[in-house]
């Protein structure tokens, strides 16, 4: 069958939630927060969908953090525009993402000399998963439309 | 997040072949799926997909004819629920048959407006029931996990809070 297909961008891989490295608060005075923002060691190393139920619900208890999910929800950011329009620090801030990321609710990656924010619940897997469906649904209908019309009189 | 979905394909065929194959409810039948579609500008046709509940589409894909021009272009709206998207089929003659593309957009801004719709308590259950009944639990130390009726429809919820049985909350 002389058909071509142009493979379509697909979306770039993720990095697995709560594999990010741990790092050492430098310095806790920074904590914010009367949430238990610390996460016991234990949970390490668990695989991307283990994350500790607690901790998500944790995470998501805290005003503040679901104020930062939601400047998350429009766009990736780093933690310099994170602050804008709080009440808090950066290093506070940094504190939360920090939470946010351990609890599997947001990533974070380097670009150039800032470290951008991203948003990762699983809603927006299973989004991202329902249009890559959608793509191969196209996918297979059009080359069903091929053998369709190499059939028909 | 990718913003729409982009497949062409060359069939060894003339355009109007394709064409006839793109707007004849028959062959629709016999390639894409059954449905009630017509090549008419305003007609209404419906099909199935995969639902997506967490953005209010039950998979009835509800489609109307935008623009027909034949046989190069022909547009469709695609939507149920929250979604809202056009299908555009181009076509071009070429050397070595008919070149088709689909674009199917309008996706971009719906994984924002999916989060937006959780935080905000289009989720209800979530922030308003199971995280009171989380942080109640916490405080008191009770150990009951919270009634199972309380679970996403599909016994998880969109943040992937209770992907985990809820015997996760005791084990802190």
């Amino acid at each position: 069958m002389a058909e071509r297909r142009t493979a379509p961008g697909t979306p770039a891989p993720h990095a697995a939630p709560g594999t990010s490295k741990r790092r050492t608060a430098p310095g806790t005075s920074a904590r914010p927060g009367r949430q238990r923002p610390g996460r016991p060691s234990k949970h390490r190393g668990l695989a991307p969908g283990m994350v500790a139920t607690a901790d998500r619900f944790a995470a998501l208890a805290d005003g503040t953090r679901r104020h930062l999910l939601e400047q998350l929800a429009a766009a990736d950011r780093p933690v310099s525009e994170l602050v804008t329009g709080l009440d808090i620090s950066q290093a506070a801030v940094s504190q939360h993402l920090r939470i946010l990321r351990e609890a599997g609710l947001v990533t974070a990656r380097k670009q150039g000399r800032h470290r951008y924010y991203q948003l990762r619940p699983v809603a927006l897997e299973e989004f991202r998963d329902w249009l890559d469906e959608l793509e191969r649904f196209w996918h297979a209908r059009l080359s069903a439309l091929g053998d369709y019309l190499r059939q028909a009189p | 997040m990718k913003a729409d979905i982009d497949v062409t394909m060359t069939y060894p065929y003339p355009a109007d072949r394709v064409w006839a194959a793109l707007t004849s409810s028959e062959a629709l039948s016999a390639w894409f799926m059954p449905s009630n579609f017509k090549p008419a500008v305003g007609h209404r046709f419906t099909f199935r997909a995969r639902p997506f509940r967490a953005l209010g589409f039950d998979g009835i894909v509800r489609c109307q004819v935008l623009e027909l021009d034949p046989p190069k272009r022909m547009v469709w709206s695609w939507a149920g629920g929250n979604i809202d998207t056009t299908v555009t089929f181009t076509l071009e003659q070429t050397a070595e048959g008919t070149r088709l593309r689909m674009r199917q957009v309008g996706f971009d801004g719906l994984g924002a407006q999916l989060t937006r719709r959780i935080l905000s308590g289009g989720y209800p259950r979530i922030l308003g029931q199971r995280l009171p009944a989380y942080l109640g639990q916490a405080a008191t130390g009770s150990d009951g996990p919270p009634p199972p009726d309380q679970c996403a429809e599909d016994g998880r919820s969109l943040l992937g809070v209770f992907r985990r049985p809820h015997r996760q909350i005791q084990s802190r």
